[in-house]
């Protein structure tokens, strides 16, 4: 199997985690911002932290 | 309008000026701006006039009409406006019921004497830097109409270029008042996060949405932003012992050599002034992208089942490919936040005031909506937020300045810059932005216009 398609079976196997149906003509772009967004993921999981260091939903700066 | 909020408010609280004939004027000037640079979504006619009249009785009757008396302004069109549905830039909310009340800070506005004229044009769900509406069309930048205005509150911005209101509102996930304020010459501010009530605001990223003023002068953020949090910025010290840092690193990179060389004028202006190099901000700006793509998509993922089609195509892509990220990305994303949080205030304790770049350079073309990073050319509506993307992180306060004109005597158009604080410090802020407005080295006068309005 092509990198591509298994880029794309990947897709629709997240939406399907979450009930989405991703419909043909949204793939391409989504893919792409997929892609995109997964440069991102990596650069922030390489980036060691304390174990107190903890998540910041409720912010105040 | 030559004069400030403030004074001009005093002449409308003085009788001097009427405030019906002064609305009718923006809103002829605001309809004919509006053909030509789309900064409009609603033009809120009805509304404006009868206010003004109520206000003109009042006046006469001797009552307290408040500091910001018959000044016309304008919201990004994510802020809700009773009797109007809100729609946030889309048509995809359009069949929703019309918002029963104002948002509380368009409340505010009205109860200091403001006149709400227009909704604003913005990217659809505030997901842009462009203000490239596939519902609304394209806002134009007032300063060349062949190039984009920035976004995504590119029409509260653009409005206020264009002369057409001395101020508008906006909101800021990522850069969305600081990157179209520094595109189209005029000022931002985005607050510290937290200090404005979002109340009656539709949402895109709720854990980094602020929201805040444009204008055209530091005073009139002054102004606006004092009626918005409901507090005085007054500031008591003295604005020439401010403590300069000058950000390098990441935010010396990429720039057209007369914001460099603003940059450089500006700091030799500080006599305080010293570089300071933050680490990590490449990761920074991830998480910042990473939790913006994840709340975006999240928000929208049960429309996003039902009705994608609808949504602009450029939009729709991105909020379902946020929707998709995994938990450890975004739970990773709000530790690095922590982290980056202490150490701005450590930062925050050798300096006062933080300056930077607000974009590469001045407004790309619409026809070729690109900037150079790293010596490439990469997309301008995904990549303007390169400087202000990082900073949305830690939640301070952040104010958009332009460069006075003679700065920058080769590009001729405006170009921007960062000055951020420690959190809740915007009186010192605003009190260094003015001081550097009085020196000459900030500040950019409206476009050339034949829409502008008299007052």
């Amino acid at each position: 199997m092509k990198a591509e398609e298994q880029s794309v079976e990947r897709l629709h196997v997240l939406a399907q985690q979450i009930g989405l149906d991703v419909p043909q003509a949204c793939v391409p772009g989504t893919l792409s911002n997929m892609i995109l967004l997964e440069k991102y993921v990596t650069l922030i999981m390489e980036l060691p932290l304390p174990d107190v260091c903890t998540p910041a939903p409720e912010y105040t700066p | 309008m030559s004069e400030s909020i403030a004074q001009f408010a005093a002449q409308i609280r003085a009788g001097k000026i009427s405030p019906v004939q002064q609305c009718m004027q923006t809103l002829h000037a605001l309809e004919a701006g509006n053909k030509t640079y789309t900064v409009a979504t609603h033009i809120l006619a009805e509304r404006a006039l009868h206010q003004a009249q109520v206000l003109e009785r009042k006046i006469a009757a001797g009552q307290d009409v408040g500091p910001l008396a018959g000044i016309p302004f304008g919201v990004k069109d994510l802020f809700d406006v009773a009797g109007l549905v809100t729609t946030a830039g889309s048509t995809v909310l359009q069949n929703n019921p019309p918002a029963l009340k104002d948002a509380l800070v368009v409340s505010r506005l009205c109860a200091a004497g403001a006149l709400p004229v227009a909704t604003l044009n913005m990217d659809e769900f505030a997901y842009g830097f462009a203000t490239e509406n596939a519902h609304f069309g394209t806002t134009l930048n007032p300063h060349d109409v062949r190039r984009l205005a920035g976004g995504s509150s590119g029409g509260s911005a653009a409005a206020v270029a264009a002369g057409l209101l001395p101020f508008t509102l906006g909101s800021d996930t990522n850069g969305s008042i600081r990157v179209p304020a520094s595109l189209c010459g005029v000022w931002g501010l985005r607050p510290t996060q937290g200090l404005v009530p979002l109340e009656g605001v539709y949402p895109f990223a709720a854990s980094l949405d602020v929201i805040g003023p444009f204008a055209r002068s530091a005073a009139d953020i002054q102004s606006v932003a004092e009626v918005l949090a409901g507090q005085s910025f007054a500031f008591e010290g003295h604005a020439g012992s401010i403590r300069v840092g000058v950000l390098g690193g990441w935010f010396a990179q990429d720039l057209v050599p007369d914001l460099q060389a603003g940059l450089e004028m500006i700091a030799g202006a500080c006599p305080s002034a010293r570089t300071v190099t933050l680490p990590e901000i490449a990761r920074v700006r991830a998480a910042s992208f990473v939790i913006t793509a994840a709340e975006g998509g999240n928000l929208h993922l049960n429309r996003l089942k039902q009705t994608p089609m609808a949504y602009d195509p450029a939009t729709r892509d991105r909020l379902l490919a946020g929707a998709l990220l995994p938990a450890a990305a975004v739970i990773q994303a709000q530790r690095i936040r922590t982290w980056f949080r202490h150490l701005m205030h450590d930062v925050f304790d050798t300096v006062d005031v933080l300056i930077a770049p607000a974009t590469v350079g001045p407004a790309p073309l619409i026809d070729q909506p690109t900037i150079m990073v790293g010596g490439k050319a990469v997309s301008a509506r995904a990549n303007l937020g390169l400087f202000t993307q990082p900073l949305s992180l830690a939640g301070m306060p952040v104010v958009s300045a332009p460069l006075a004109p003679q700065l920058t005597p080769n590009t001729q158009l405006p170009l921007g810059i960062q000055l951020i604080a420690g959190p809740h410090k915007e009186n010192m802020l605003l009190a260094f932005a003015q001081e550097l407005e009085r020196k000459g080295l900030l500040g950019f006068p409206v476009a050339h216009s034949q829409h502008q309005r008299v007052a």
